[in-house]
C-alpha cells in the first residue's frame, strides 16, 4: 500500500498529534500557536492539492481514493485553514482552552476527510462520528456565554438522535440488502415494491447525514447552535460538515435514479429546505441565524446537485460546496472581524460599516452576493451548474423552484449589504471624516483575497472544474 | 470560419473596469471626475472601430469565440449585428454624457460612485455584444448590484425603498430565466444564441420559455402591469442614475425581446403578440395619463418613458418591417431624449434643490437659455417632426395601422398625451409664477458640452436617419423573414382594408363613374 | 392638359424659407438695439417678399420649382415645391410681414409693451412657418411647418402672461395640437401606409396619390380626419380656440389669425383636397358636396354669431371663421370657378381682413375700449382708421371693384356652374349678412354723434406708424380689383384650368 496515497490524512493526523502534545504539555498555548498552526494547515492544502490525482481502493474496499474524495479533502483542508486564521485569535476563548479547541476542531476536519472517501457504510457511520463527536466540544467553547452551553446541548441531543436514527437505518439496510459497500449496493434495487425495508433503511441512514447538512427535517439545530456558538466557531460549523456531508451523498447519488421514491422524497426535501430557510431568513435580525438559515437553503440547492445523480451533478455539487466554502468564510470573516469582543453581530451593528473599512464592507458585499448566487459571483455558476445538471432529470419542478428562490433570497442578503452601505447611523453622509480602521491591513487583505476568488472563480470557473475532473 | 481580429468587443468591456484601478490612487475628487471623463471618452474610441461595421448583410460581426467552460457548454462569444450596434453605440455615448452630468451633483464617495458606474457600463455593453446565453445572462444580473448602489447611495430621499423595490423586482422577473437558459441548451444542444435561432422547438415548449423570457423583460423595459418600481428608481436615482436607467437599461428589456424572444420562439411569440401588444398600449396610455398628474419633474420624465418604451414594444411585436424599424430607432433616439431631459432636470435641480414644478418657475426671463434646451429637448420627446422621435413614432404607427388599424387607433391618443404632458410643466417652468429662479446662473460652459452634441444627434436622426436605417434593415429584414416564413400568422391581419375586394368598383382617372374593363 | 407640369429641380423655393428662418436669430443678435432689432424685420421681410416673387414669373409660364432638403425615410422627405397656390399664400404672408412690421413697432411702443424681442422672434418664426407650409412639397413638410407655426404662435397670444391670456392660450394650443395629434398624424400615417410616399401630385389637381384600388371607406375616413386635423381653418365646430385667441395684442390677430395661422390651415385643406386627394377621388367618393355644405353652415352660423357681438374684435373674429369658409366650400365645389374663387379668396381676403384688424388696433390704442356700442362718432376723430375700415367692408360687401368682389363672383360663377342653388344662396346670404355686422360699425363711427357720456375730444388718429401701413393696405385692397389678374393667373396655372 502507496503511502503517498494517504498523505493528506496522514498529515493531518499529525497536526492532530501536534496539537495534542501540546495541549497537554503547556499551560498557555496560544503563542506558540499562532506561530506554527496556520502554517502547518496552509501546507496541508498544499498537500492536498498535490494529491488530487491519486487513485485507489484501500482497506478491503472500504476507503477509496478518486477525483470526488481527493476535491473534497482539499476542500476540508482549505475550509480548515480558512477557520484557523479566522478563529487564532478568538476574543472569547480561554488562552488555555485554545489548544484544546483547535486539537477538536483539527479532528473534526480529519474524521472529515476521511469521511469523503469511506465508501463503506460502517465507515461511513464511524467518521461521521468522528467528525461530529469532536466538533461537540467546541460549541460551548465560549466564555461565560450561557447561550453557547445552550447550544451545545441542543447540538448533541439532536446530533445523538441522528446518529442513532442513521444506525438504525443501517441496520435495515443490513438485514434487507446483505451488504455494506457501496459498491455492491448500487447494484441492487431500490425500489419500495421490492424492498421496502431497504429503502426504509436507506431513507433512516441518510437522515444521520442530512443532519449534518443541516437539511430540512433535520435543521432545527442550525440556526440555535450558529447563535450560541462562538462566531468563529460558527465560522467551521456551518461550512465543513456540510462539505463532508455532500461528498458522501454523492457517493449515493447513484443511488438516486430518477423516479425512486429516495429521490423523490430527497428532492422533495430540497425544495422545502430551500424555501423555508429563506422564508425564515427574511425575518432574522442576528446575522449569524439569518446565515444559519441561509445554510439550510444552501443543504437544499447542493441536494439538488446530488439529486441529479449524473456524474455532471456530482460536478456541480463539488464545485458548489468549494464555493460555499469561500462564501461563507467570506461572510463570517467580516463577521469576526467586526465583532471586537466576540459577542453577536446584529444587522444593526453593521450599520456603518462602509465608513469604517470600505475593505470589509466590499467583501461582505460580495460574499452576500455570492451567496445569492448573482452573477459573476462563483455562487451564480455554483447554482448554474447545480440547475443545469438537475434539468430533466426527472424533476424538473425543484430546478424551477431553486431559481425562483433565488429572488426570494435577495431580500435578506441584500439586508446585509443595505446594513453596511447605505443605513447612516444618523450622520449625515460626509466625506470629510476619516474611517477608522475596522482591523490591520492584513485583515482586509485576506477578506479582500477570498472575494476576489469568489469573483475570480465566477468568471473562469475552469480552474476548480480541472480539479474535480 | 472567423478569421482572426482585433477583440474590439472585449476591449469596450474591459477597458472601464480597468480604468477602474487608477481609481485607487486618486486623492480629489477633481482627479476621479477627470479620469472617470477622460476614460469615458477614450472609451469610444475603439467604438470608432466598429465604424468598419458592414453593411448589408444580417450575419452578427466582430465576433469571438473563446471556449469557456466546455464541459458545461459554455462559451465566450461575442458579437453584434445591426441590432446591437446602436444598443453598444448608446452605451458609448451615454457614458460620458453620465461622467458630465454628475460632475457637481455627487458630493460625497465621489470615487466609489464612479466605480459603480463603470462596472455598469461595462456590464451594459457586455448584455448587447453577448451571444451565448449564459454569457448573456451573466451580464444581465451584472447590472443589479452597480444600480442598487447607485440608487441606494446617491439617490434623493426615497432611494432606499426605490432602490430595494427595483431590485427586487427586477431579479423576481428574472429569476426563472436562468431555468429558460438551461432548458434551451437541453432542448437545442447549444448555448450560442446564432446556433439556437437556426432551430426549431416545439410549440409547447416555444410557449413556456417565451414567457419566462417575457416576464423578465417586461420588468425591465417596464411594461404595464410591472412598472411599479420605475417611478421612485427614476426619480430617486441620481441624474446619471436616471439617464442610465432610462436611457439603457429599459432598452434591455427590448433588446431581449429582439435578440432573444422573437427568434428563438417566434411562434410562441406571434401567439402571444395581441396580449404584449395590449400591454404596450396599456403602458402607452397609462404611462401618458399618470405623467399628466405628477408635481415632480422626474417623475413626469419617467411616466414619459413609460409610454415611450411602450411604443417601442408595441414596434416590435407588430411584425412588420415598418414596425420593427421603428421600435428599434425608437430605442436608440428615446435614449438621447429622456437622457438628455433628465440631465436638464438635474441642472435645474442644482440651481434650485428641488425636484417639485413648484421650485422650477419662471424659467423664461432668468435663464433663456435653459428653457430653450428643455423646450427644444421637450419637442423631440413629444415627437415633433424633423426631431428624432417623430421618426420612429411615425414609423411604428405606420406599423401598427398596417397591421389592425384598431392598434394604430388606440396608440395615437399616446402620442397626443406626450404632447400634452410635456408642454404643460414646460409652461409653467417658462412662465409660471411667483418666480423661483431670480438668481440663478444661465448655462455653463460643462452644461453646453453635455447638451449639444445631444441636441445635434436629434436633429440629424430626425432629418436624415437613412445611414441608420441603412444599418439595421438588414438584421430586422432576415428577422421578420424568419418570422413570416414560419407559417400562418395567428393575429388578426386586416390586409384587406387595404385594398378593395374584387367586386368592389376602383376608381382611376380616367373615369368619371366607374370604369369597367 | 396637353403636356405635363414642367418640374424643375431647384433652391428657389427655399429661398424664403431660408430667410425667414435666418430672421429670428439676427432679431435675437440685435436685441439690444431696438431700432436695428426693427430693421432686422423690415429688411428680412423685404428679401422674402423679393425671393418669392422672383419666382413668379417662371410659375406663370408654368413651371413648377421643386427640391429636396432631407430625405428621412422612403417616402417621406422635407422637399418643397413652388406652383400656383404657394405663391398665392407666400405672396400674401410675405408681402404683409412688410407692411405689419411697421404697425407693429408702432403697436408695441406706444403701449409700451413687454418681452418685445420675444414678440419679434416668434413673429418671425410664424412667418416662417408659412412661408414653410406655402412651399411644402409633401404632407410632412406641411405638418412639420404647420406645427411650428402653432407652437410658435403661442407665446404671441399669450403675450399679456395673465390670467386670461394663459387661459386663452392654453385653449389654442389645446384645440390646435390635440387635433393634429389625433387626426391629422393619423391621416398622414394612412395616407403614407396607402401610398408608399406622402408627396403631392404636382401640376395635376384631377388625379391626386391614391392609388387607384384603395378601399373608398378609409379614404373617407383619411380625409375627414384630415378635415378635423387642420383646424386652423376653424371650420365649425372646431372653431371656438379662434375667437378665445383674440387676447393677444392686435397685431398678432391681424398678421396671424387673419393671415397666417388660419390661412394656412385654408391653404392646407387646398393643398390636401387637390394635391392629395385630386378631383377625381373627391367626385367619385362624393365628398365634394358634405365639404361644401358643411363649409356652407360654418358661413351662414359664424356670421349669425358675429351680428351678436359688441367687443369689435370678436365680431371680426368671427366674421373671420366665416370667411374661411369660403375658400374650402369654394375649392369643394370643384368646379373651375369655385376652385378660382376658393383659392383666390386666400390672397383676396387678407388684405381687407388684416385691415380691419388694424382698424381695430387702432382703435384700441387711441382709445383703449373695444366696444362696438361706444364707437359712436369716433370716425370723425380717426378719419383715416375708420376709412381703411370702410375700405375693407366694401370687400366684404362684394362692391366692385374691392377685391372681395372677385372672390365672390368666382364662387358665384362657380355656384352656378355647378348647380349649386343652395351654395349660390349662402353666398349671397352670407354677404347680406356682412352688410349687417360690418355695417352699422362704419355708420356709427362717421354718422352718429358720441354715446352719452363719452368724450371723444381727447382722442385724435392713431400713430403713423401705424395708419399708414393700415391706410396702403387698405388702398391695395380697391387696386387688386383693378388688377384681377393678379391672383387667379396662379391658381390657373396651378390647376390648369382653361379659361
Amino acid at each position: 500500500m502507496n503511502i503517498m496515497l494517504l498523505m493528506p490524512e496522514l498529515f493531518q493526523l499529525l497536526m492532530v498529534a501536534a496539537l495534542f502534545v501540546q495541549s497537554i504539555l503547556q499551560k498557555e498555548g496560544a503563542a506558540q500557536l499562532k506561530k506554527w498552526l496556520p502554517w502547518a494547515a496552509a501546507l496541508g492544502v498544499i498537500v492536498c492539492y498535490g494529491s488530487l490525482a491519486q487513485n485507489g481502493l484501500l482497506f478491503s474496499g472500504t476507503y477509496r481514493l478518486d477525483n470526488l474524495s481527493q476535491f473534497f479533502k482539499m476542500t476540508v483542508s482549505f475550509g480548515f485553514f480558512l477557520a484557523v486564521i479566522n478563529g487564532i485569535n478568538q476574543p472569547l476563548l480561554e488562552k488555555e482552552k485554545k489548544c484544546d479547541y483547535f486539537l477538536f476542531m483539527a479532528l473534526s476536519a480529519w474524521g472529515l476527510m476521511i469521511l469523503c472517501s469511506t465508501v463503506e457504510l460502517i465507515s461511513i457511520y464511524l467518521a461521521l462520528e468522528l467528525a461530529s463527536f469532536s466538533l461537540f466540544p467546541l460549541v460551548p467553547l465560549r466564555t461565560k456565554s450561557g447561550r453557547a452551553a445552550e447550544a451545545s446541548v441542543k447540538y448533541m441531543f439532536i446530533g445523538g438522535v441522528a446518529t442513532t436514527v442513521g444506525l438504525f437505518g443501517f441496520s435495515y439496510i443490513l438485514a434487507a440488502q446483505h451488504a455494506t459497500n457501496l459498491q455492491q449496493l448500487m447494484h441492487m434495487p431500490w425500489t419500495w415494491s421490492h424492498s421496502p425495508m431497504a429503502v426504509m433503511g436507506l431513507i433512516l441512514f441518510l437522515s444521520g447525514l442530512l443532519f449534518k447538512l443541516a437539511f430540512f427535517p433535520f435543521h432545527f439545530w442550525a440556526p440555535d447552535v450558529y447563535e450560541g456558538a462562538g462566531n468563529e466557531t460558527a465560522a467551521y460549523i456551518a461550512v465543513l460538515p456540510k462539505v463532508g456531508a455532500v461528498a458522501v451523498l454523492l457517493r449515493f447519488s447513484p443511488f438516486l435514479k430518477p423516479g425512486l421514491e429516495v429521490t423523490t422524497i430527497l428532492a422533495l426535501l430540497a425544495a422545502v429546505s430551500m424555501t423555508y430557510g429563506n422564508l425564515a431568513a427574511l425575518l432574522q435580525k442576528d446575522v449569524k441565524r439569518l446565515l444559519g438559515y441561509s445554510a439550510i437553503s444552501h443543504a437544499g440547492y447542493l441536494m439538488v446537485g446530488v439529486v441529479a445523480g449524473t456524474p455532471m451533478g456530482a460536478e456541480a455539487a463539488a464545485f458548489y460546496a468549494f464555493s460555499y466554502v469561500l462564501m461563507n468564510f467570506a461572510c463570517f470573516w467580516v463577521l469576526c472581524r467586526e465583532s471586537k469582543d466576540g459577542k453577536n453581530l446584529m444587522l444593526k451593528d453593521l450599520i456603518g460599516l462602509w465608513e469604517r473599512s470600505p475593505g470589509l464592507a466590499f467583501v461582505l458585499a460580495v460574499g452576500a452576493m455570492a451567496l445569492v448566487g448573482l452573477p459573476p459571483t462563483a455562487g451564480f455558476m455554483g447554482k448554474f451548474f447545480v440547475l443545469s445538471a438537475a434539468w430533466n432529470r426527472g424533476c424538473n419542478w425543484l430546478v424551477v423552484i431553486a431559481a425562483a428562490n433565488v429572488a426570494i433570497a435577495l431580500f435578506y442578503y441584500l439586508n446585509l449589504v443595505r446594513y453596511a452601505y447605505t443605513k447612516a447611523d444618523g450622520k449625515p453622509f460626509e466625506p470629510s471624516r476619516s474611517p477608522t480602521e475596522s482591523g490591520s491591513v492584513w485583515m482586509v487583505s485576506v477578506g479582500l483575497f477570498l472575494a476576489a476568488l469568489l469573483i475570480l472563480f465566477g468568471i473562469l470557473p475552469n480552474p476548480i472544474l480541472r480539479m474535480f475532473s | 470560419m472567423i478569421e482572426p481580429h482585433f477583440p474590439i468587443l472585449t476591449c469596450l468591456i474591459l477597458l472601464p473596469l480597468l480604468g477602474c484601478v487608477p481609481f485607487w490612487f486618486m486623492k480629489t475628487s477633481r482627479a476621479i471626475r477627470w479620469w472617470a471623463f477622460v476614460l469615458s471618452l477614450a472609451e469610444m474610441m475603439p467604438g470608432l472601430y466598429l465604424l468598419r461595421f458592414e453593411m448589408g448583410t444580417a450575419d452578427f460581426q466582430f465576433v469571438e469565440s473563446v471556449p469557456w467552460v466546455t464541459d458545461w457548454g459554455l462559451q465566450y462569444l461575442l458579437g453584434v449585428d445591426g441590432i446591437s450596434l446602436f444598443m453598444v453605440a448608446l452605451t458609448l455615448l451615454i457614458f460620458p454624457f453620465c461622467v458630465i452630468c454628475s460632475w457637481t451633483s455627487i458630493k460625497g464617495r465621489v470615487k466609489e460612485f464612479h466605480v459603480s458606474l463603470f462596472i455598469l457600463v461595462s456590464a451594459l455593453i457586455g448584455v448587447f455584444s453577448a451571444l451565448d446565453l449564459v454569457l448573456f445572462y451573466l451580464f444581465w444580473e451584472a447590472v443589479l448590484i452597480p444600480t442598487y448602489l447607485l440608487i441606494a447611495l446617491w439617490g434623493g430621499n426615497g432611494r432606499d425603498q426605490a432602490a430595494l423595490k427595483f431590485i427586487l423586482y427586477t431579479l423576481a422577473g428574472s429569476a426563472l430565466l436562468l431555468v429558460a437558459i438551461i432548458a434551451f441548451r437541453v432542448e437545442g444542444g447549444s448555448y450560442a444564441i446564432p446556433t439556437l435561432m437556426s432551430r426549431s422547438f416545439s410549440f409547447r415548449f416555444q410557449q413556456w420559455m417565451f414567457v419566462i423570457m417575457a416576464l423578465a423583460f417586461a420588468v425591465k423595459v417596464p411594461l404595464f402591469p410591472f412598472h411599479s418600481w420605475m417611478p421612485g428608481a427614476y426619480g430617486e436615482a441620481p441624474v446619471a442614475g436616471s439617464i442610465i436607467l432610462s436611457a439603457v437599461m429599459a432598452k434591455m428589456g427590448a433588446y431581449g425581446f429582439l435578440r432573444l424572444g422573437l427568434p428563438l420562439t417566434p411562434d410562441a411569440a406571434q401567439y402571444f403578440a395581441p396580449l404584449l401588444i395590449a400591454m404596450s398600449i396599456c403602458s402607452i396610455l397609462y404611462g401618458g395619463l399618470l405623467a399628466f398628474a405628477q408635481s415632480d419633474l422626474k417623475k413626469i420624465i419617467a411616466y414619459s418613458s413609460l409610454g415611450h418604451m411602450g411604443f417601442v414594444v408595441l414596434g416590435i411585436f407588430l411584425f412588420n418591417l415598418n414596425g420593427v424599424q421603428g421600435a428599434l430607432i425608437q430605442m436608440f433616439n428615446h435614449g438621447i431624449t429622456t437622457g438628455s431631459l433628465f440631465a436638464v432636470a438635474g441642472f435645474l435641480y442644482s440651481r434650485s434643490g428641488s425636484h417639485n414644478l413648484s421650485r422650477t418657475l419662471g424659467l423664461g426671463k432668468f435663464v433663456p437659455v435653459f428653457m430653450g434646451f428643455w423646450g427644444f429637448f421637450v419637442f423631440a420627446g413629444f415627437a415633433f417632426p424633423g426631431t428624432n422621435n417623430f421618426v420612429g413614432e411615425f414609423l411604428i404607427l405606420a406599423g401598427a395601422f398596417e397591421r389592425n388599424l384598431w392598434i394604430g387607433a388606440l396608440a395615437v391618443p399616446g402620442a397626443l398625451l406626450a404632447a400634452a404632458y410635456m408642454l404643460r410643466p414646460t409652461q409653467k417652468m417658462a412662465w409660471g409664477e411667483p418666480a423661483t429662479a431670480t438668481g440663478w446662473r444661465d448655462m455653463i460652459p460643462r452644461e453646453w458640452v453635455s447638451l449639444v452634441p445631444m441636441a445635434l444627434l436629434v436633429l440629424y436622426l430626425g432629418l436624415a436617419p437613412t445611414l441608420f436605417l441603412k444599418v439595421i434593415n438588414p438584421s430586422l429584414k432576415h428577422m421578420i423573414g424568419a418570422l413570416e416564413s414560419r407559417g400562418a400568422m395567428t393575429l388578426m391581419v386586416d390586409k384587406n382594408i387595404l385594398r378593395t375586394s374584387n367586386n368592389r368598383v376602383p376608381f382611376d382617372g380616367n373615369a368619371g363613374g366607374g370604369g369597367h374593363p | 392638359m396637353a403636356s405635363g407640369p414642367d418640374i424643375i429641380n431647384s433652391i428657389y423655393p427655399i429661398l424664403p424659407v431660408a430667410v425667414t428662418f435666418a430672421a429670428p436669430f439676427f432679431i435675437r443678435l440685435l436685441a439690444k438695439n431696438r431700432n436695428r432689432r426693427e430693421a432686422v424685420s423690415f429688411v428680412f421681410s423685404t428679401i422674402t417678399f423679393l425671393a418669392v416673387v422672383f419666382m413668379a414669373p417662371g410659375i406663370l409660364e408654368g413651371k413648377i420649382y421643386t427640391c429636396t432638403l432631407f430625405r428621412i425615410l422612403p417616402g417621406m422627405t422635407v422637399s418643397f415645391c413652388a406652383d400656383g397656390l404657394s405663391m398665392v399664400f407666400a405672396l400674401i404672408s410675405s408681402f404683409l410681414w412688410i407692411l405689419t412690421t411697421s404697425y407693429n413697432i408702432g403697436y408695441m411702443r406706444t403701449l409700451k409693451e413687454h418681452a418685445q424681442t420675444r414678440y419679434y422672434i416668434c413673429f418671425g418664426v410664424a412667418v416662417f412657418g408659412a412661408q414653410g407650409v406655402a412651399f411644402a412639397g409633401n404632407v410632412f413638410t406641411l405638418y412639420l411647418f404647420y406645427e411650428i407655426i402653432t407652437l410658435f404662435t403661442y407665446p404671441l397670444v399669450a403675450h399679456y402672461q395673465n390670467k386670461e391670456a394663459f387661459s386663452a392660450g392654453k385653449k389654442y394650443l389645446v384645440y390646435l395640437l390635440c387635433t393634429s395629434k389625433l387626426f391629422f398624424l393619423p391621416a398622414m400615417i394612412l395616407t403614407y401606409v396607402l401610398c408608399g410616399t406622402l408627396d403631392f401630385q404636382l401640376g395635376d389637381i384631377q388625379r391626386g396619390i391614391f392609388p387607384a384600388d384603395a378601399n373608398p371607406v378609409l379614404l373617407i375616413v383619411v380625409y375627414v380626419l384630415f378635415l378635423a386635423g387642420l383646424t386652423k381653418t376653424a371650420m365649425m365646430p372646431l372653431h371656438n380656440w379662434l375667437p378665445s385667441a383674440m387676447v393677444a395684442p392686435t397685431p398678432v390677430s391681424g398678421l396671424l389669425h387673419a393671415v397666417a395661422v388660419v390661412k394656412a390651415g385654408a391653404f392646407s385643406i387646398c393643398r390636401i383636397m387637390l394635391s392629395v386627394f385630386g378631383i377625381d377621388a373627391l367626385h367619385n367618393l362624393g365628398l365634394n358636396m358634405p365639404t361644401a355644405y358643411a363649409a356652407g353652415f360654418t358661413i351662414i352660423a359664424a356670421a349669425l354669431i358675429a351680428l351678436t357681438k359688441d367687443d369689435i374684435k370678436a365680431r371680426i373674429a368671427y366674421s373671420t371663421v366665416s370667411h374661411l369658409s369660403y375658400i374650402v366650400m369654394g375649392v369643394a365645389m370643384l368646379t373651375p370657378g369655385g376652385v378660382e374663387g376658393g383659392v383666390s379668396a386666400i390672397a383676396h381676403d387678407a388684405f381687407p381682413k388684416i385691415t380691419l384688424f388694424f382698424a381695430a388696433g387702432c382703435i384700441m390704442v387711441v382709445t383703449g375700449s373695444k366696444k362696438i356700442s361706444l364707437m359712436n362718432g369716433l370716425g370723425r376723430r380717426m378719419p383715416w382708421t375708420f376709412g381703411a375700415f370702410a375700405l375693407a367692408t366694401l370687400s366684404f360687401i362684394g362692391l366692385a371693384p374691392a377685391s372681395g368682389f372677385l372672390s365672390k363672383f368666382y364662387l358665384i360663377t362657380g355656384a352656378t356652374d355647378g348647380g349649386q342653388r343652395v351654395l349660390m344662396l349662402v353666398i349671397l346670404a352670407s354677404v347680406l349678412l356682412n352688410m349687417a355686422y360690418f355695417g352699422p360699425i362704419v355708420i356709427r363711427g362717421f354718422f352718429m354723434p358720441p354715446v352719452k357720456g363719452v368724450d371723444l375730444s381727447r382722442y385724435a388718429e392713431a400713430p403713423k406708424t401705424m395708419v399708414v401701413p393700415m391706410f396702403m393696405i387698405a388702398v391695395l385692397s380697391i387696386l387688386i380689383g383693378f388688377y384681377p389678374q393678379t391672383f387667379v393667373d396662379f391658381v390657373d396655372v396651378y390647376g390648369r384650368l382653361w379659361r
